[in-house]
């Protein structure tokens, strides 16, 4: 023992001991977002609990407090009747606790879930189905409701969107010949007339899709929820519904993949706290892709000039201090230049070229996926010129002379040798700084992200690539529900979720990256040089 | 752009030098690396650079392609010649220049491709683009390096799956599919076991009819064995150049002598 | 051979291309941090009085005003006509007389109301007659015209002889004094005016209205404050006896402006001592050589503009007790201000002169970002960040020294927490681990570095802090026992049979340790629950309240600490790792055969050789947490306060700029203080890292001479 003190063992522990602390912490943290994440679109089984003052709730138990005074925390959803999602009871008055098979859960279009049990289906106020036929035939008309709205709203987002795009690409036309004073009345009358002629295209569209709206309005169906009230609800304002107490392990699968399909390709509802995440993933990817394209080529060729044609002397080093001090600069410094040069002073005087018409209301003068790229790109442009240049260096001499000697130009060297060999550190360059583009927040969200996007970047109509647009991304996703929406609590498993997938993307992204310069270096290190 | 034409028709007069270094004097920064070295280098011959390490053999080789100017610092007086025309006159295309004078690297150093594209680089990036013309330098190249029957069957195989001999008869190779008029060997065997080196060796000895070779070595024995004409040089200065025999037997110079027999260097 | 030419000309324009990439990245790097610089410069230009133009008539005014975009100015005549002209040009453009005037009635007086262009003006009949003047435009063909109409809205007799002075607010309360009395015209609870009339006894020098509290402030010869209201009177205490020659509110009616004889110029503000509140002259202004007629308030900010009988123009900034600028005017009558403050109207007789007043950011200086201030509504001088309020007459308090407090706060937290930890780490994994060890930790690492911090923050903000808040008497345990169970189980260890400890020793210790580490936090957190609830009935933070007054923020610096040092801790482990390692064998192997031990060899010759890039490492850390955004915005309330406690939150630099820079509109003082901030956090990093990366180089330099 005193051997242990002396030798100064005990000491190696400790640093053991915080080595295991770094680990256990990072095992953790993804331990606690995986757990959270994964399991929240699992239809856990609905428990009806009743208290000892008689009153009675229906709801998923999700947390149990061994406090002093022990209680349980109850999902009860039906956020319209009760005003919260969540209720704590104290489980000294708990009197009776079941998890009858005949409690429904019933995802709506508002309002969150609803939990209850169902009595009949009705159309147009006449019952067409109670007791056991209820749910089958509940389960017929959701899906021809669902048909029919499906129907509505492609009429809805392609024809009546083209439409609606193409009238307000004839109104800036008006404002643009009244702006630089061409318009004379014969052209204004064509223009009106298109226009006439679009609303009306509109207005007959608009129609078709309330007729088929209208085709489902009749159709409700009657719950009753735990307290025994009932509440009717409109069939066209649900989305799917599934009794969990009566489910099969495969239904239940069923039900989670079907849910995890939602989340990975619909749009978001309920101010992003439900539905899917699609356009948040949609401009993640096209921010990260368009970033790339100013990046890499950038990053190449300042290592190429760093490494290969600068001369090395002071101003280069100078240099590349600079640009390993650019990488530590905080982002939001990046983000702030981005707001200031790119969004107001590039974008702002694009404006007073391209649309001077349109001021005061702005077409690039204000952040979108284009201003957003760039600045990350920025951002990003030390990740590739330090990963390139680390490349180039690894590229020996040798090679480089033994072209020189072959009657081989400087540039045929760089292009047909140095490049190709250093191709794996730049692509690990390229990964690397996605990944850093993918899990940056702060200088996006003013320089172009925003909360909910309307229209995605890139679309079908006319030049399809919309950059000045703004766009929603994942990391914001989850600042903002997490901690601008209204109701965090609720909002929580939908932010667990989306964490779990930026990590997943974000450390697939670095795996890729690792793996691939291994692979590099082993390269290298089996070659005879 | 130089348009020296090529005439390879005529045959070529043993006695008239290839290249010629007339009063070379180079400086590396303030270090005086070179000082007053004149040199002819006869045509289809192989000429051998000897002396000790740092004497300036290495350096003086890559004067003849102009390998140093690649690196900074460099200040050279005097010229060199090439078919009677100084290679470092301004008008010179460094490029066209180092085709014409290759040069094999004290390391082997493949590109990081397969045989045939190693072979096929320098007439490609020279415009070469005629498949079947590629396809046959390539051969005649590997054959004439000693290496064809060796990898006839593998020439899509990486050149890094070559034993160091086989790469370094590779870079000779990938050299001459240029059609270079000289050649210049920095110790191209110091890497290489016995056996590669007595390949490399017997190598040489081949392509002295087609080609003129100026080669570095630290080993006289090689010297002795390979070349025609040696040239012995010591802290930048050419002591002595003369025939090989008449240095390896009876030098005029007693530096020469001394450092023949080893009693220095 | 073919195409030569080509490629010789692809060769130079590859080279061209390449080195002008290379330009780009120069002009980049210095671009960003101009750019920053170039926005942040004009809040330190000097404001500017420029004089623009001017004009003349047959006519003399009273009263002059000009049309907010300074395209139509007017004048008010003694006739009642107001003259409409274009600043800086001498033709009438319109004239339109007030038809409320009797014939023979002669404007005596005008006063503006604060904040609209109404008016009201004092007869020579002691009449208040009441108008507006708009200033419509319209286009026709492609050109802008703006038609003035003038809208008179009410006549009343308030006194029979002229009026002398007038004070008059926008609702059309009003003080006025005639030859003789003190008329005063205040609303009542129901709104309905109410009208005082009384004689004064001692001359009065100066009438100031305040709407904020329906009180007319009255100055006398005696140099005396009356603060006069419907239904009572008082005088102002701690008056000094110096005659006032003008006085006058500023934007919001908090800052009272006194000029006293002499030029001597205060600014009054409501002071609460003691439960009670006194006007007290808490900000001094410069002095000017003549007597000041005139106070003018901004409509805009807290300047205001003064003129003196000397013929000076001053301009003033409230807050930072700064003199703005000083211009003399060769004509020394009346003046007024632009609507915008940003341009001055000066008349005398028959001329008008237009100056023009530059003065975008009149409230930055270098007292009002990092010096104490002393503002509106407070009762001391006090550091403050609040940038914006609910209304237009809001002071802003720019103070950085919170965010500033409140970035070295977090940062220290964070580093306090990683940088021990990850030195260890270091220590272990460079010194002790197995090679395997090592091949997993540095992947493991990697990920640590490249978590999202917004997924970090939002892990602390929404999981950790509710938790945190719960166990912190626990944490505490476990902090406490966490060295005692460690050598226990060093203790332990090395009793037991070689057979089973052998696989975990030389390098795998950190496996047998885990658990220990599990056992530290299961006895911890049971001796905290039970600490807890004996001592503190099983509510910490009640505790804390109680006991020691100190309250817990939910998101609080420990939260903080713990996701930052996340963010730092792969930094610090990676660079002193890296140095540690490159610590030269020979120089441990040479310990090791001395007969050290693997402990002495790391702490007797490798921390002191690779001390500078552990240091290093440290700093590089401390520039990531200064900079890092997500986590703090996240895992903190935000909230701009200067307290060293570990149970509150802060507001960082980097979070300001991120929480602020939405709501500031372009060019705005608020937006060039926030890239004041992030210039601020520029250089502080780039400082930080280049000391950094410059002590890493000379240490490399050193391993390599070894």
């Amino acid at each position: 023992m005193k051997k242990l003190f002396k030798s100064g063992d005990i000491f190696l522990w400790f640093t053991a001991a915080t080595l295991g602390a770094i680990i256990m912490s990072v095992l953790g943290l993804l331990f606690v977002v995986s757990l959270n994440g994964v399991g929240v679109f699992w239809p856990a089984s609905l428990a009806e609990i009743s208290l000892k003052n008689g009153s009675r709730f229906i709801g998923e138990i999700t947390v149990e407090e061994n406090s002093e005074s022990p209680r349980i925390q109850i999902k009860t959803g039906n956020r319209d009747i009760y005003g919260t999602d969540f209720k704590w009871l104290p489980s000294g008055e708990i009197n009776s606790l079941s998890y009858p098979e005949d409690i429904m859960l019933v995802e709506r279009r508002e309002f969150g879930p609803f939990l209850g049990r169902l009595i009949s289906v009705e159309e147009d106020g006449r019952t067409i189905a109670s007791g056991n036929e209820a749910w089958n035939t509940l389960d017929n008309l959701t899906i021809r409701a669902q048909k029919l709205l499906e129907q509505k709203s492609k009429i809805e987002k392609y024809e009546i969107g083209s439409i609606n795009s193409e009238i307000e690409r004839l109104r800036l036309e008006i404002k643009r010949l009244k702006f630089y004073g061409e318009l004379d009345s014969s052209r204004l009358n064509a223009l009106d007339h298109a226009i006439g002629q679009k609303q009306n295209e509109y207005t007959s569209l608009q129609k078709t899709a309330d007729d088929l709206a209208g085709r489902t309005s009749g159709l409700m169906a009657t719950f009753s929820i735990a307290d025994g009230t009932t509440k009717k609800i409109h069939l066209d304002k649900i989305i799917r519904f599934a009794d969990p107490n009566r489910m099969g392990i495969f239904e239940k699968w069923f039900f989670y993949f079907s849910k995890v399909g939602e989340y990975l390709f619909d749009e978001p509802r309920e101010s992003n706290m439900e539905g899917g995440v699609f356009p948040a993933i949609f401009g993640t990817v096209m921010m990260s892709l368009l970033m790339t394209i100013f990046v890499v080529p950038f990053g190449v060729v300042a290592a190429l000039y760093l490494r290969e044609y600068a001369h090395q002397g002071w101003l280069v080093q100078l240099i590349r201090i600079a640009v390993n001090n650019l990488a530590g600069v905080p982002s939001i410094v990046f983000g702030i230049f981005g707001l200031g040069f790119f969004v107001y002073a590039c974008g702002g005087t694009l404006d007073h070229w391209l649309y001077p018409e349109r001021l005061p209301s702005p077409t690039w003068g204000t952040g979108g996926i284009l201003w957003a790229s760039l600045t990350l790109s920025l951002l990003t442009v030390p990740v590739v010129i330090v990963a390139t240049e680390e490349a180039l260096t690894s590229v020996p001499k040798g090679v480089r002379d033994a072209s020189l000697a072959l009657g081989a130009t400087k540039w045929q060297t760089t292009w047909k040798i140095v490049l190709p060999a250093s191709t794996p550190g730049i692509l690990t360059g390229m990964i690397l700084a996605m990944a850093r583009g993918a899990g940056e927040v702060a200088p996006l969200m003013i320089t172009g992200v925003v909360k909910l996007a309307p229209n995605l970047p890139l679309d079908a109509n006319f030049p399809f690539f919309h950059l000045d647009r703004k766009f929603m991304h994942l990391g914001f996703h989850i600042y903002d529900v997490g901690f601008q929406s209204p109701n965090v609590e609720a909002a929580k498993p939908m932010v667990f979720m989306t964490a779990l997938l930026l990590i997943t993307i974000v450390l697939l992204l670095n795996l890729t990256a690792i793996i691939i310069r291994a692979r590099l270096r082993k390269k290298y290190q089996g070659s005879t040089f | 752009m130089i348009a020296e034409p090529k005439n390879a028709t005529t045959p070529r007069e043993s006695s008239s030098p290839m290249m010629r270094a007339v009063d070379i004097e180079m400086y590396y920064g303030t270090q005086h690396a070179l000082k007053n070295v004149s040199m002819d280098v006869a045509q289809n011959e192989v000429t051998a650079l000897i002396g000790p390490s740092g004497c300036g053999k290495s350096t003086f080789l890559r004067l003849f392609n102009r390998m140093n100017d690649l690196i900074e610092n460099v200040r050279i007086e005097g010229e060199i010649t090439l078919d009677g025309k100084n290679i470092y006159d301004k008008s010179t295309d460094v490029v066209e220049l180092r085709k014409k004078v290759g040069m094999i690297f004290q390391k082997s150093n493949p590109f990081p491709k397969s045989l045939y594209e190693n072979v096929a680089y320098g007439p490609k990036v020279n415009g070469e683009n005629n498949k079947a013309r590629l396809d046959e330098i390539v051969e005649r190249c590997l054959r004439k390096a000693a290496l064809w029957e060796e990898v006839k069957d593998r020439l899509k195989a990486s050149a890094y799956s070559l034993s160091g001999g086989q790469q370094q008869r590779l870079c000779i190779a990938r050299a001459m599919a240029v059609d270079p008029e000289v050649i210049l060997m920095d110790e191209p065997c110091s890497a290489l076991d016995p056996i590669a080196t007595q390949k490399i060796e017997d190598l040489i000895e081949e392509l002295k009819h087609d080609f003129t070779i100026v080669i570095v070595t630290h080993n006289m024995q090689q010297a002795a064995r390979v070349s025609d004409k040696t040239a012995f040089m010591w802290m930048g200065e050419l002591i002595e150049f003369n025939n090989t025999k008449k240095i390896f037997t009876s030098p005029d110079k007693k530096m020469t002598e001394d450092y023949i027999t080893g009693r220095f260097g | 051979m073919k195409r030569p030419n080509f490629r010789h000309i692809t060769d130079k324009f590859a080279a061209g291309v390449i080195t002008g990439g290379g330009i780009a990245l120069i002009v980049i790097i210095l671009g960003i941090m101009s750019f920053i610089a170039y926005q942040v410069l004009p809040l330190w230009r000097t404001p500017a009085i420029s004089e623009a133009m001017s004009s003349s008539f047959s006519e003399s005014f009273l009263f002059v005003g000009v049309e907010e975009n300074h395209e139509m100015a007017f004048g008010i005549a003694e006739h009642g006509e107001i003259v409409f002209f274009k600043p800086g040009q001498s033709t009438v453009i319109n004239r339109s007389a007030l038809r409320l005037l009797k014939p023979g009635e002669k404007i005596s007086v005008v006063s503006e109301a604060f904040g609209r262009q109404t008016f009201s003006v004092g007869t020579s009949e002691g009449r208040l007659i009441e108008f507006e003047i708009k200033f419509n435009t319209t286009y026709e063909s492609q050109r802008k015209i703006i038609i003035p109409e003038v809208i008179e809205t009410s006549a009343q007799a308030i006194d029979l002889s002229s009026i002398k002075q007038l004070s008059y607010d926008s609702r059309g309360e009003f003080a006025a004094t005639s030859g003789t009395n003190l008329i005063i015209g205040l609303k009542d609870e129901n709104d309905s005016t109410q009208i005082r009339r009384e004689a004064f006894s001692e001359k009065i020098t100066a009438l100031a209205i305040r709407p904020l509290d329906r009180t007319v402030f009255v100055a006398y010869e005696s140099g005396q404050i009356e603060i006069r209201s419907l239904s009572k009177k008082e005088i102002m205490k701690n008056r000094d006896g110096i005659a006032i020659s003008a006085m006058n509110f500023l934007i919001g009616d908090m800052t009272l402006v006194v000029a006293g004889a002499e030029g001597k110029l205060e600014g009054y503000l409501p002071i609460k001592d003691q439960g009670q509140t006194f006007w007290r002259a808490a900000r001094k202004f410069e002095n000017s050589e003549g007597t000041i007629t005139q106070i003018l308030p901004s409509w805009r900010n807290k300047c205001f503009t003064t003129r003196d009988s000397r013929g000076h123009i001053k301009l003033y900034h409230a807050t930072t007790e700064r003199l703005l600028a000083d211009w003399q005017s060769p004509i020394a009558g009346g003046i007024n201000l632009s609507p915008k403050s940003d341009g001055i109207l000066v008349q005398q007789g028959q001329a008008i002169n237009f100056l023009h007043v530059n003065n975008p950011h009149p409230e930055t200086n270098a007292t009002t970002f990092f010096g104490k201030n002393l503002y509106e509504g407070y009762d001391e001088a006090s550091y403050t960040w609040q940038s914006t309020g609910g209304t237009d007459d809001f002071e802003p308090k720019m103070s950085l020294v919170p965010l500033i407090f409140g970035t070295l706060k977090a940062t220290l937290y964070a580093v306090l927490l990683a940088a021990p930890l990850g030195i260890l780490g270091a220590l272990y994994v460079s010194q002790f681990a197995h090679p395997r060890i090592r091949v997993i930790m540095k992947p493991t690492v990697e990920i640590m570095a490249a978590l999202p911090s917004v997924v970090i923050g939002f892990l602390a903000g929404l999981w950790l802090a509710p938790i945190l808040k719960n166990v912190i008497v626990e944490i505490f345990f476990i902090m406490i026992i966490f060295p005692l169970v460690l050598i226990a189980f060093a203790i332990l260890f090395d009793k037991l049979p070689k057979k089973w400890t052998d696989p975990f020793r030389y390098g795998y210790e950190v496996i047998a340790v885990v658990p220990a580490l599990f056992l530290t936090i299961a006895v911890g957190y049971g001796m905290g629950s039970f600490v807890e609830s004996a001592v503190m009935h099983g509510d910490f933070q009640n505790w804390l309240y109680s006991a020691m007054e100190i309250r817990m923020d939910q998101r609080n610096s420990m939260v903080v600490g713990i996701a930052m040092s996340f963010a730092v801790l792969p930094i610090i482990f990676t660079i002193s790792e890296d140095a540690m390692s490159s610590v030269p064998r020979h120089l441990t192997s040479a310990s090791l055969a001395l007969g050290a031990t693997r402990w002495q060899t790391a702490v007797l010759v490798v921390l002191p050789a690779a001390s500078a890039g552990i240091f290093s490492s440290v700093m590089i850390g401390l520039g990531r947490a200064v900079g890092e955004t997500m986590i703090v915005l996240m895992a903190t309330g935000n909230t701009p306060i200067m307290d060293w406690s570990v149970f509150n939150g802060m507001r960082t630099l980097s979070a300001n700029i991120a929480v602020e820079i939405t709501e500031a509109p372009e060019g705005g003082t608020l937006y060039r203080t926030l890239f004041l901030s992030g210039l601020m956090l520029f250089t502080m990093t780039f400082t930080i890292n280049t000391v950094a990366e410059w002590i890493r180089a000379r240490l490399r330099k050193k391993y390599a001479m070894l």
